[in-house]
């Protein structure tokens, strides 16, 4: 086809009148069955050089996509077109997904987006084996997660590999990435390998301003975001390292007027879906995310992008600063960076980002617990959790090294995925995870350079990059820019005090259920508010979930979903737990740890006050009747005492009724949930269960973990006739299985 | 190892010409030292002149070729799932079956676990679903001897002789190779064999779909490959009718010496039957017994062909010179038809004509399989 010829046809099925140079070139490889890695910036126009080519060829294109966001726009995209584009993914209904296939076997489709982890999986094989239509070109979408130099590593990449090893020689392939370094792309063409070739853009943005501004606290970043982001108009993201960040800066923004939101990948489909749809039309000014956010959202116009934290490196950090500005205009590029240093002279911001990459792997042992437990049976994640004591990202991070060293194989038994150990599998390697944590060491302090760096800093990224052309760009506050400062600001110090005196942490006790795909759909989109929405249209929001069985159709209630709903209710009488603090803010979490484990006596009365204050401000409508407290394995009178300093202050009366039914572990020997729940289970019973009945319960601990605990004695508390409980510890801690 | 090979070993498995056919293709493209790639690639006009398909064999091509991609994403999966694809030409395709089997062997094999026992010294053990205690014991008795002679047990994974044999072996310290009547992903038995599996001790082979499920008559059609696996076979207990029967008569047709559990007299099964018709009676530790019957009209012609064998080592002889020799009492004719079924022995013409052995400077010549 000549391109003549092409633009004709891509008038009439796209409406576009032209392709770029660089689009032509690639789109006629392809069109030859050629193999190619595009590396283009994003904006470029990467999808139209496979999704034209897919539009002019006979069978099905399959595009692999690890972002679901992505693939949902471009199918709606494709689709206003007419042409016939599917996607089949974790967050798609599965009538949805079903119905999809089958248009698929029919062939009735020219494009699938799935999602690599549907290799294998059982309805997506039956599929292929029963389509008519052949597979005539793959696409690799984020081609850069193939390799393990590259900074977004999937391991469900793997099984690409494996399938583009075993494909026919004589179909085409495209991968494409926005961001590869040259390391990057040897590693990407030696993995694929036969005869990809590589088509390499120039990656320049040149409407990015970018500034470096370092501070010497957390509180300082807060309160110069504060300042910047009143400053900059239109909307924008900010990126932090943590979830929990996630949820502090959202709420000082919306503290101080900001209206924001936090975004992460503990939160539910619905609510992530609701937030990329709001970021698109702009309702809130600042969405607060981890790097969760942002590939394959599509919207030109994100005017600012802000890191409280530096990422793991430059690349990491390009491909997250790529998100705005996409229209081409100017658009502000600003890194937080503390550089407080300690006795032990590593720079405060530095700690994250290298504790991730010192704890990227477990030990050696902990492996060889894994295989130790396999060579016995096939095991689920959740079975060599219980099996070994070990926390479920390290299970992850084992399961997925040992398939990639041919220790292991994923089967699928009955549905459920076990780890099959591979016989004379080889011993684990150690070797490449040494290299790779030298090679990530190499890669943060390139970005520490940027940080210091006095010259350009487009061209220092550029050349980082791998641009052959690097012209000398002045957009940043090391040329033409002046630095970016926080101006101290009365006003604004005694907000953020006001702040933390009034930050309470909430931890969803009671999380989506199967529930969330179908007619019928409960969410707590607000904690002890309860939303119910069917066919998608809102109920409104109540706090007591029953009253929502009132409003079920008659014809509906025998139906699956009622019953379900039901049993949904029933679990959801315990409310979110309201913690006063998570454990790592030092006023807090340092005062506990003084009475809990160096003899410091009672809690301090300004931990009891701030459990009112965080009981006042949250759970007053509640009409709580009374107040119940946790027996303690080892912290002795602690937990009564506050129980019953607040109870005077609450005016409720303090009951001592739930005791021990059997001698438990300290939860913190327990190193994931699972472990944790079987410890607590059956813990707990009542002296006198009648004094519970029909009652609105607050029930205190002091700190929470898992949460097992309190869900324990919540389910015993319910069991035995409880109204409503609603949890309140005093700090929640980050780590483990949560961050 | 899986290369791209493997998606065109698993097409050629799905292309609907028989076994045969295939092998005869397979040994036309080692000539033309042409791989299965090209099989595939290759247009129709190259592939009719240089492996003289014909019309047929290139339209059951095509029809394979049309969803080949799609086959490279079931080869992956299977891959992932710890399962490999063994071609004929396969370093690892076992030799026995291109010796027994010949253009009857699978093309394509499907395997899981460790390829190493077909290295091994082996016995196959068979017999009904439904067993006796006495054919109980005597299956256990020669696996546990297997194991502890470092002798793999070949079974075919059914219920009955064939699960005592093997979980006996591997219970014993030994190893099993379990052949299927099913698709190698059907097998139900991975779970109760896993620890024989990590350890080693286990091989699984289907020559089916990885997919399909069991069918009687697959379970005939394996049989073959049972027999042909096993130094030696043992039959402990066999029905009247059905699958032990079929496969020992079709062992006996192609003169392979099979043992059978010798029954007592009580046993209301086909062990006497088949002794009769040939197969050599074992004690119920496997030692073979001297009995009394009439030999066979089957072992008569085992026993005549053999002798023709070594007679004719190094000579030249016609059907009269032959009946001389070895002081037959039988008709030209009558050994002459025998002698066409050997296929060690071919005749050279002449007249009378004259018949020699086959020249084994043949075998294994470039552009050969057997």
């Amino acid at each position: 086809m000549d391109r003549k010829l092409a633009e004709y046809n891509l008038k009439k099925a796209f409406g576009f009148d032209q392709f770029y140079d660089e689009q032509w070139e690639a789109i006629s490889r392809v069109l030859n069955g050629e193999r190619i890695l595009m590396i283009q910036k994003t904006g470029f126009g990467k999808s139209l050089c496979f999704q034209f080519p897919a539009t002019q060829m006979q069978g099905l294109t399959i595009i692999f996509s690890p972002l679901i966001a992505l693939m949902r726009d471009q199918v709606k995209s494709l689709k206003s077109k007419g042409i016939k584009a599917a996607a089949i993914n974790s967050e798609e209904l599965p009538e949805d997904n079903y119905q999809n296939l089958e248009e698929a076997v029919r062939g009735n489709l020219s494009m699938l987006y799935i999602a690599p982890e549907r290799l294998g999986d059982n309805q997506f094989m039956e599929t292929i084996k029963k389509m008519n239509t052949n597979v005539s070109l793959v696409v690799i979408d984020e081609a850069h997660c193939i390799s393990v130099w590259g900074h977004d590593f999937r391991p469900d990449y793997r099984r690409i590999l494996n399938l583009i090893k075993v494909l026919p020689v004589t179909i085409p392939i495209i991968a494409t990435t926005a961001t590869a370094t040259k390391r990057t792309e040897g590693d990407i063409l030696k993995q694929i390998g036969g005869r990809m070739t590589v088509v390499r853009g120039n990656l320049l943005r040149e409407n990015f301003q970018l500034y470096v501004t370092t501070v010497k606290s957390e509180d300082e970043k807060m309160k110069f975001i504060a300042q910047q982001v009143s400053r900059i108009d239109g909307t924008g993201i900010i990126y932090t390292g943590t979830r929990v960040n996630t949820e502090i800066y959202s709420k000082w923004l919306n503290y101080i007027g900001i209206s924001s939101i936090g975004y992460n990948a503990g939160l539910d489909t619905e609510k992530r879906i609701e937030i990329e749809q709001g970021l698109i039309t702009n309702r809130w000014k600042v969405i607060v995310s981890t790097n969760a956010l942002g590939m394959g959202i599509d919207k030109p116009d994100l005017r600012f992008v802000i890191h409280t934290q530096i990422p793991q490196s430059i690349i990491h950090y390009y491909q997250e600063i790529g998100r705005v500005g996409r229209d081409g205009k100017k658009s502000e590029i600003i890194l937080l960076y503390d550089n407080f240093t300690d006795e032990n002279t590593i720079e405060e911001d530095l700690k994250l980002p290298l504790s991730f990459i010192e704890n990227a792997r477990p030990s050696i042992s902990q492996y060889n617990k894994v295989i130790n437990a396999i060579k016995e049976d096939p095991l689920s994640e959740s079975e060599i959790m219980r099996k070994t004591n070990l926390r479920q990202q390290q299970v992850r991070v084992i399961k997925s090294d040992l398939i990639d060293q041919k220790i292991a194989t994923e089967i699928n038994d009955n549905k459920t995925k076990k780890l099959e150990f591979r016989f004379g599998a080889p011993d684990i390697d150690r070797k490449p995870f040494d290299d790779l944590k030298s090679h990530k060491k190499e890669e943060l302090f390139l970005l520490r350079d940027y940080i210091n760096s006095k010259s350009s800093r487009m061209n220092y990224l550029c050349t980082y990059l791998g641009d052959v052309q690097v012209e000398n760009i002045r957009n940043c506050d090391n040329t033409n820019l002046s630095k970016l400062k926080y101006f101290e600001s009365v006003n604004i110090e005694s907000q953020l005090i006001e702040f933390w005196d009034n930050f309470f942490p909430i931890i969803s006790m009671a999380p989506e259920t199967s529930l969330d795909k179908g007619k019928y759909v409960l969410s707590s989109p607000f904690w002890t508010k309860y939303e119910l929405k069917i066919n998608n249209l809102s109920l409104g929001k109540l706090h007591d979930p029953k009253m929502f069985l009132a409003l079920i159709p008659a014809e509906d209630k025998e139906q699956v979903e009622s019953r379900l709903i039901k049993k949904h209710l029933e679990k959801a009488k315990i409310t979110d737990v309201v913690a006063t603090s998570y454990y790592s803010y030092p006023k807090v979490g340092n005062a506990i740890r003084k009475s809990k484990y160096q003899n410091g006596g009672d809690f301090p009365i300004f931990l009891v006050e701030r459990m009112k204050r965080a009981y006042c401000l949250n759970l007053l409508d509640l009409k709580i009747d009374l107040i119940l407290f946790i027996p303690p394995t080892e912290s002795g009178q602690l937990v009564e005492n506050l129980s019953k300093k607040l109870g005077n202050l609450l005016n409720l009366p303090v009951l001592n009724i739930i005791k021990k039914a059997k001698n438990t572990q300290p939860q913190k020997l327990f190193e994931n949930k699972y472990l944790k729940a079987d410890n607590v289970n059956g813990a707990f019973a009542l002296f006198d269960s009648n004094l519970i009945v029909g009652k609105r319960i607050l029930l205190i601990d002091d700190v929470i973990d898992s949460g097992a605990t309190i869900k324990e004695v919540s389910k015993l508390l319910n069991i035995n006739g409880a109204e409503l409980i609603a949890p309140m510890v005093l700090a929640k801690t980050v780590g483990g299985d949560q961050l | 190892m899986m290369s791209n090979e493997s998606t065109y070993w698993y097409a050629f498995h799905r292309v609907k010409i028989g076994n045969k056919r295939k092998n005869e293709i397979i040994e036309k493209m080692l000539t033309e030292k042409l791989n299965v790639i090209d099989l595939f690639e290759l247009n129709r006009n190259i592939l009719s002149e240089r492996l003289s398909l014909d019309e047929n064999d290139l339209n059951c091509l095509e029809l394979v070729k049309q969803n080949l991609s799609n086959i490279s994403f079931l080869t992956e999966d299977l891959e992932n799932q710890g399962f490999q694809i063994i071609s004929i030409l396969n370093i690892n395709y076992p030799e026995k079956y291109k010796i027994k089997l010949k253009y009857n062997s699978p093309p394509v094999l499907f395997m899981k676990g460790n390829l190493e026992l077909l290295k091994l010294g082996s016995i196959s053990i068979v017999g009904s679903r439904k067993a006796s205690s006495l054919s109980i014991e005597f299956s256990q008795n020669l696996a546990k001897t297997a194991a502890k002679t470092n002798r793999t047990v070949v079974s075919g994974g059914a219920s009955g002789i064939d699960t005592y044999a093997s979980e006996t072996a591997v219970l014993n310290g030994g190893t099993t190779i379990i052949i299927l009547a099913e698709g190698i992903k059907k097998f139900k038995g991975y779970r109760n064999y896993y620890k024989s599996m990590t350890q080693g001790n286990l091989l699984v082979i289907s020559c089916f779909d990885p997919d399909d499920n069991w069918h009687t008559f697959k379970a005939q059609e394996r049989n073959p490959l049972i027999y042909a696996l096993g130094d030696k076979v043992f039959i402990a207990e066999s029905g009247e009718k059905g699958g032990t029967i079929n496969g020992a008569l079709h062992a006996l047709k192609e003169h392979w010496e099979v043992f059978i559990r010798f029954p007592d007299e009580s046993e209301m099964n086909a062990n006497s039957l088949l002794i009769r018709k040939g197969c050599i009676p074992v004690d119920n530790r496997g030692k073979p017994i001297e009995i009394n019957l009439p030999k066979s009209e089957l072992e008569l012609e085992i026993e005549v062909i053999g002798s023709v064998e070594s007679l004719l080592n190094g000579k030249q002889m016609s059907i009269k010179e032959i009946i001389k020799a070895l002081n037959l009492d039988w008709k030209g004719t009558k050994l002459s038809g025998l002698i066409k079924r050997s296929d060690k022995i071919i005749s050279i013409g002449g007249n009378p004509i004259k018949y020699e052995l086959k020249n084994n400077n043949l075998i294994n010549k470039q552009g050969e399989l057997f």
